[in-house]
């Protein structure tokens, strides 16, 4: 059996945290006990306009901290949680500086960088970074086996569609063996296919329910041994939203667990600024769920 | 004139250092009082081949961090000391993702980032990261309008060659006025002369002695009045290799600081495995060009 976690995710956009807030709600979490970080990843975000509605939950008062430079400086804030992308939108990055970063944070965290990929849904935002949207499901897959040759290989030569390597080096290698792990996100079907066939775990999505959960769980399970792995030794993550409201905290995670998730915890309460709540509170809600919820959980 | 400062270029490449020994440097200079860091930027090193000679200082045992995760790091482990590229190759990346990495790591070390850019010169990296080589003097000029865009506007558009933003937001902006400070590497007349109209600062390469500096500097300083510049205003960067000999090191700096440069101190001694440093051997040489050379500098 994949080995049971708790995982908070961090505010990383809506609630306009400055950086001490970030640093005390990380150093807080690691705390307290927790197993790992997650933050989510966008480059930049398309305003409404006329021609162009909203879309997502986002509005035009998004503060969303990057990524990646944002956990290397968290992996100096922390000694031991695991740190997360959550999902960082692969195809819109140029493949071997993800790689080359994520292989950065990996070294200077000592082994603790998880790489959760997605493919994304913010045209505009591909448009503006000049990658190809349409191509995302094709670019997904490259730049996975990108990543693994740069983490794996020396020297590196890689003859794709997308990005073609003549003997170069990357060093140094990360310090997970095989590199960071690659967590996939997506709910779609061809998404469940490529995490059963090419994915280090899978990420299901904060806004699902209990009944959606399950259904997922078992397409995954039936696509992962069509593919000859263990649904067992693979890691399902699912954070469902910040809630004081600790019976149902404790519903949600022991009917995730029913359903056969390993990797479970506290996603973001809501998308709203007015919401927001300070560090304290939202740190006393995870202990609370960390002491009472968790070790019935896990049990 | 501006402030005279003293700045140490980090060893991120070739002594294969460990982040321990890394992390003790940064911290060990950021202690000892020095204004700023320097680190170089690679993403990928070409391999010696039959038909591909080795360019550049680096051998095939290149061990380089990645610069912008490092620097966001380093922003957690130091308290005070500015953070520099030296220099980040920013024709070969994404610009808006450059944009955004560095904007937030102003923010996250409270406004101490400087951004070194250079054209840089190793075809095969822009090869295998799928952009133009020849380019790069154009896309170099356009991603510099780029980021200054993404770090003060609200909403951004930007209409250009090859990037074209139409109406987007990224936030938050950076914690400096107007976004990190740009400084343009290079010694090549086009570099100065790019230097001169679109920098907040030029920085000599490291690799340059100071007889091939002297005449450079004083190339920058024609650009900068020809381009209405105030020479008082625009820091001339360039650190002589780190050296235990005191006397070379003064004689070096001086010729330097009278020639018009403003921010001086340690740069890398060799490119060498061989010549590896330990951690204390490098702070006490840094600490003792303080002490015995830095007050006669800033003396004048």
């Amino acid at each position: 059996m994949a080995q049971f976690e708790f995982g908070c995710q961090i505010p990383a956009w809506h609630w306009h945290w400055d950086v001490s807030e970030l640093r005390d709600w990380a150093q807080g979490v690691e705390a307290i006990g927790c197993d790992f970080i997650s933050m989510a990843d966008h480059v930049i975000y398309a305003y409404e306009r006329e021609d162009r509605p909203q879309t997502g939950p986002y509005t035009d008062d998004v503060h969303q901290h990057e990524v990646l430079t944002t956990l290397a400086w968290l992996a100096g804030q922390t000694t031991r949680v695991a740190l997360q992308t959550n999902v960082l939108v692969l195809p819109q990055r140029e493949p071997v500086l993800v790689a080359k970063q994520a292989a950065e944070v990996d070294i200077l965290s000592g082994g603790r960088m998880r790489l959760g990929i997605g493919v994304g849904w913010q045209w505009q935002e591909f448009d503006a970074l000049s990658a190809n949207f349409r191509q995302r499901p094709s670019r997904m897959e490259e730049y996975i086996r990108v990543l693994r040759a740069c983490w794996t290989e020396e020297p590196i030569t890689f003859n794709g569609r997308y990005v073609n390597i003549d003997q170069m080096s990357v060093m140094p290698k990360p310090v997970t063996p095989g590199g960071p792990p690659i967590l996939f996100g997506g709910l779609s079907q061809p998404a469940i296919e490529r995490t059963a066939r090419l994915g280090d775990g899978w990420i299901a999505p904060v806004a699902s329910d209990l009944d959606q959960l399950a259904e997922l769980c078992t397409n995954l399970r039936a696509e992962l041994e069509r593919n000859d792995r263990d649904p067992d030794e693979f890691p399902i993550q699912w954070l469902p939203p910040l809630d004081a409201d600790m019976s149902n905290t404790l519903r949600l995670l022991a009917g995730a667990r029913d359903a056969g998730i390993t990797r479970l915890g506290i996603g973001m309460p809501n998308y709203d600024r007015e919401l927001a709540i300070p560090v304290d509170q939202y740190l006393q809600t995870i202990e609370t769920a960390w002491r009472e919820v968790w070790p019935e959980v896990r049990a | 004139m501006p402030d005279l400062e003293f700045g140490c270029q980090i060893p991120a490449w070739h002594w294969h250092w460990d982040i321990a020994q890394l992390r003790d440097r940064a911290q060990g200079v950021d202690a000892m009082g020095c204004d700023y860091i320097t680190m170089a930027d690679h993403i990928l090193y070409a391999y010696e081949s039959d038909d591909r000679p080795r360019s550049g200082a680096y051998t095939d045992d290149v061990h380089q961090h990645e610069i912008m995760t490092m620097m966001s790091w380093l922003a957690a482990l130091t308290e005070r000391i500015a953070l520099q590229t030296n220099v980040l190759v920013l024709a070969q990346r994404e610009p808006l993702l450059v944009a955004k990495q560095a904007a937030e790591i102003d923010v996250l070390s409270g406004g101490r980032l400087r951004l070194g850019v250079g054209i840089g010169w190793q075809w095969q990296e822009f090869d295998a990261l799928g952009v133009n080589f020849r380019q790069r003097p154009s896309r170099t000029e356009e991603y510099i309008r780029v980021l200054r865009a993404c770090w003060t506007e609200e909403p951004i558009s930007f209409d250009g060659r090859y990037v074209t933003v139409d109406r987007m937001s990224m936030m938050p902006k950076p914690v400096s006025p107007g976004g990190p400070p740009i400084l343009f590497g290079g010694l090549s007349t086009a570099a100065i002369e790019r230097a001169a109209r679109m920098g907040d600062g030029w920085v000599a390469t490291v690799h340059t002695d100071v007889e091939r500096l002297l005449p450079r500097v004083q190339l920058m300083q024609d650009a900068l009045r020809a381009n209405d510049r105030d020479l008082d205003s625009f820091p001339i960067q360039w650190q002589p290799p780190l050296n235990a000999n005191a006397a070379e090191v003064r004689d070096q700096m001086i010729a330097a600081r009278d020639a018009g440069v403003t921010r001086l101190g340690c740069g890398m001694p060799n490119y060498d495995r061989e010549g590896v440093m330990s951690v204390d051997d490098c702070l006490r040489i840094i600490e003792d060009t303080r002490r015995e050379v830095w007050p006669e500098i800033i003396a004048g």
